[in-house]
C-alpha cells in the first residue's frame, strides 16, 4: 500500500515539477496569501495605532488580531478567502490528464483507474499541504512579531491550523469534482466561481430565510463554518458573546459535516472512474 | 495451440448502438495478428476493451502468460488510435512517464529506442512540437520500451511517410521474428496481409472470421482461361472436378476453384484431349483485400 502511494506520487511529482502552470499558480499562491495578511495588518496598524479616541477605541474594539494565540484564527480566516487560485490549479490538473487523453494512456500503460484517481487526489494533498504551509509560517510570522516575545499561549489554537488544511482540501476536492465532471478547464472554473462566488451564497442566503439555515450543509458554506470570522464583535455584550461562543461550539459539527462531504466527493470520482470508458 | 489472448463473449453497446456483438476468437502467442474492418466495425472498441479502458457490457478477456497464468501488465506494450501524451514535456520525458507507470525499459533504453525510431535528435523537443509522423514514432516507441512480450497498435501507420511505413513493417517483422506477439488494427490490407500471420475481420461489431491468413485465402481460387472457342471450354469444364463456378468475362473464362483442388497442367491436359488449345491459362490467388470486400460487402 505505502509502496504503491510512494510509486504513484513519483510519477505524479514527474508530470507536475514540469508544468509551468504549476509553478506560476503555486509562485502566486505564495506571494498572494502573504501579501494579503500584510494588507490586513497594515489596514488594521492604521487604524489603531496612535492616539486618537476613535484609534483608542477601534484598539479596544478590536484586540490585537495578529497576536498570539488570535493569529492562528485570524490569518486561517483571511486565508480562505483566496481558494479560488489553488482551485484552478486542480482543476488544470485533472482536465489536462483529459483534454490530452493521458488518464488513457496511463491506463494503457499499466496503471489500475484506482492508481490514476489516487494520483490526482495525491495532488490535491500535496496542495494543500502546500498551502497549509504558507498559512502557517505566515501565521507564525505576525504572531511572533504582533506579541512583544510572549510565546506563553502560542499554541492555544493551534487547532486551527489543522482546521484550515481540512477546510482547504474539502474545498480543493469540489474543484477536482467540478474538473473531473466537466472535463473542460474553462467551463469547470467558470463554473467554480460562479458557484462559490454568486450561486452558494445565494442558496445559502434563502435557506437562512426559508429553510431554517440548511444552507448550512452546501459544500463551501459548510466547510466556511468551520473557520468562523474572528470574534471581536463577542465585546459587544452578551448576545453578541452568546453568538459567537455558539459558532465556535459548532465548528466539530461543522468540521464532521465537511469531512462527510469531501469523503463524498472522493467516493464519487472513484467510483466513477473505476466504472466508466475512458 | 498455445494462446496468449483468449477473447470470450464480448458484448458492448453505446447506448441503442450495439458496437461488437458477441465476439470471441484467440490470438496464437507469436502470431501478428491483425484486427480489420471498415469504419465503424468496432475494432478500436474491441482493442479498448483489451486494454481495459472501455469495459464489455458482457464476455471477458484473458491475457495469458507464457506459463499459463495472467499476464502481467508490464509484459505488454500499446498504444490506441492517437499518441496521448503530455504536451508541455519533451519525448523523453514523456517515455520516462510511459517506463514508470508501466515498469518496462530503463533509462538506456529509452535513448536507446528513441534513437531506433529517429527522434533521438527531437529528444528534448516538447511533445506539442512534434509532426504527427513524430508523434506516432513517439508512440510507437512508447509501446515497444522494454521490449514487451505483446505489442498492441492501433493503426501503427497512421501519419507516416512511405519510408516510415516501411521502417515500422521492417520492425514488425523483425520483433515477430524474435517472437513478440502483435495485434494491430489496420486499414491498409496491404501492410497487414505483408506482416500479419492471423486475421479477424469484423463488420458491424460482428466477427466475419477469424484464422490464420493462409488458411482465410486459400479457400478459393480463379483460373483464367483462353481459348479460341470460350463457350465450347465452358462445355467442356462443366462437371470438372473442384471447380465451384466459372464465367466468361470479356475474353476470359474466369473460374472459380476450390483452394488447392486443381492442377494447373491437369487442366491443360484435359482442355487438349478435349480438342481445345488453350492461349492463357493463370492461377491467380485472391488477394486480402479481394477476401476482406468479398466478406463485408
Amino acid at each position: 500500500m505505502l509502496r504503491n502511494i510512494i510509486h504513484i506520487s513519483k510519477v505524479e511529482w514527474m508530470k507536475i515539477k514540469q508544468y509551468p502552470a504549476w509553478w506560476i499558480l503555486i509562485g502566486i499562491v505564495a506571494l498572494t496569501y502573504p501579501a494579503t495578511i500584510v494588507a490586513a495588518h497594515s489596514f488594521y496598524t492604521s487604524a489603531t495605532e496612535g492616539t486618537s479616541d476613535a484609534k483608542m477605541l477601534a484598539k479596544m474594539i478590536l484586540g490585537n488580531p495578529f497576536s498570539f494565540p488570535n493569529t492562528w484564527h485570524t490569518i486561517a480566516y483571511f486565508s480562505s478567502f483566496f481558494i479560488l487560485l489553488p482551485g484552478i490549479l486542480v482543476i488544470m490538473l485533472i482536465t489536462n490528464e483529459f483534454q490530452y487523453k493521458t488518464h488513457r494512456q496511463n491506463v494503457i500503460d499499466g496503471w489500475s483507474r484506482t492508481q490514476f484517481i489516487t494520483g490526482k487526489l495525491i495532488d490535491v494533498v500535496i496542495i494543500t499541504l502546500w498551502i497549509t504551509l504558507i498559512y502557517f509560517f505566515v501565521a507564525l510570522y505576525f504572531g511572533a512579531t504582533n506579541s512583544n516575545g510572549n510565546w506563553y499561549d502560542a499554541w492555544t489554537e493551534f487547532y486551527f491550523v489543522g482546521l484550515f488544511f481540512i477546510q482547504t482540501f474539502s474545498q480543493l476536492s469540489i474543484a477536482f469534482l467540478l474538473g473531473f465532471l466537466l472535463k473542460r478547464a474553462f467551463m469547470a472554473m467558470a463554473f467554480l466561481v460562479f458557484y462559490y462566488m454568486v450561486l452558494e451564497n445565494i442558496l445559502v442566503g434563502v435557506a437562512k430565510w426559508k429553510l431554517n439555515d440548511w444552507g448550512r450543509f452546501l459544500p463551501f458554506e459548510v466547510s466556511d463554518r468551520m473557520i468562523p470570522a474572528p470574534g471581536f464583535y463577542a465585546r459587544f455584550g452578551d448576545d453578541m458573546k452568546k453568538t459567537y461562543e455558539l459558532t465556535l461550539e459548532k465548528i466539530p459539527e461543522h468540521t464532521f459535516f465537511t469531512l462527510c462531504i469531501t469523503l463524498a466527493i472522493w467516493l464519487i470520482c472513484f467510483r466513477i472512474f473505476s466504472r466508466k470508458d475512458l | 495451440m498455445d494462446i496468449t489472448l483468449q477473447v470470450s463473449a464480448i458484448s458492448k453497446s453505446y447506448g441503442p448502438i450495439q458496437a461488437l456483438k458477441n465476439v470471441s476468437f484467440t490470438v496464437p502467442r507469436g502470431s501478428v495478428f491483425g484486427i480489420l474492418g471498415p469504419n465503424g466495425s468496432g475494432k478500436s472498441t474491441l482493442l479498448g476493451i483489451m486494454l481495459q479502458i472501455l469495459q464489455p457490457n458482457n464476455g471477458t478477456i484473458q491475457w495469458v502468460s507464457k506459463e499459463g497464468k495472467p499476464l502481467s501488465r508490464n509484459q505488454l506494450g500499446a498504444f490506441l488510435e492517437t499518441p496521448n501524451f503530455y504536451h508541455y514535456m519533451s519525448g523523453y520525458n514523456n517515455l520516462k512517464i510511459t517506463s514508470a507507470i508501466s515498469g518496462r525499459g530503463t533509462i538506456t533504453e529509452i535513448d536507446a529506442i528513441l534513437d531506433q525510431l529517429k527522434l533521438a535528435q527531437r529528444k528534448n523537443s516538447k511533445f506539442s512540437t512534434y509532426s504527427l509522423g513524430m508523434k506516432q514514432r513517439l508512440a510507437i516507441a512508447g509501446a515497444l520500451l522494454g521490449n514487451p512480450a505483446i505489442l498492441l497498435l492501433d493503426e501503427p501507420t497512421n501519419g507516416l511517410d512511405p519510408e516510415g511505413i516501411a521502417e515500422i513493417r521492417n520492425l514488425i517483422q523483425q520483433l515477430a521474428a524474435q517472437g513478440t506477439t502483435i495485434i494491430m488494427a489496420s486499414h491498409l490490407l496491404d501492410e497487414v496481409e505483408k506482416v500479419c500471420t492471423h486475421v479477424a475481420i469484423l463488420k458491424k461489431g460482428e466477427l466475419l472470421t477469424s484464422g490464420s491468413i493462409r488458411d482465410l485465402m486459400s479457400g478459393e481460387e480463379i483460373i483464367h482461361l483462353d481459348a479460341a472457342d470460350l463457350i465450347h471450354l465452358q462445355q467442356i469444364l462443366q462437371g470438372y472436378p473442384g471447380i465451384a463456378s466459372m464465367k466468361i468475362e470479356g475474353e476470359m473464362l474466369k473460374v472459380h476453384a476450390i483452394g488447392g483442388e486443381i492442377q494447373l497442367e491437369e487442366i491443360n491436359r484435359y482442355c487438349f484431349q478435349q480438342g481445345i488449345a488453350l492461349r492463357q491459362l493463370t492461377l491467380h490467388k485472391k488477394s486480402l483485400e479481394t477476401t476482406f470486400l468479398e466478406l463485408t460487402h
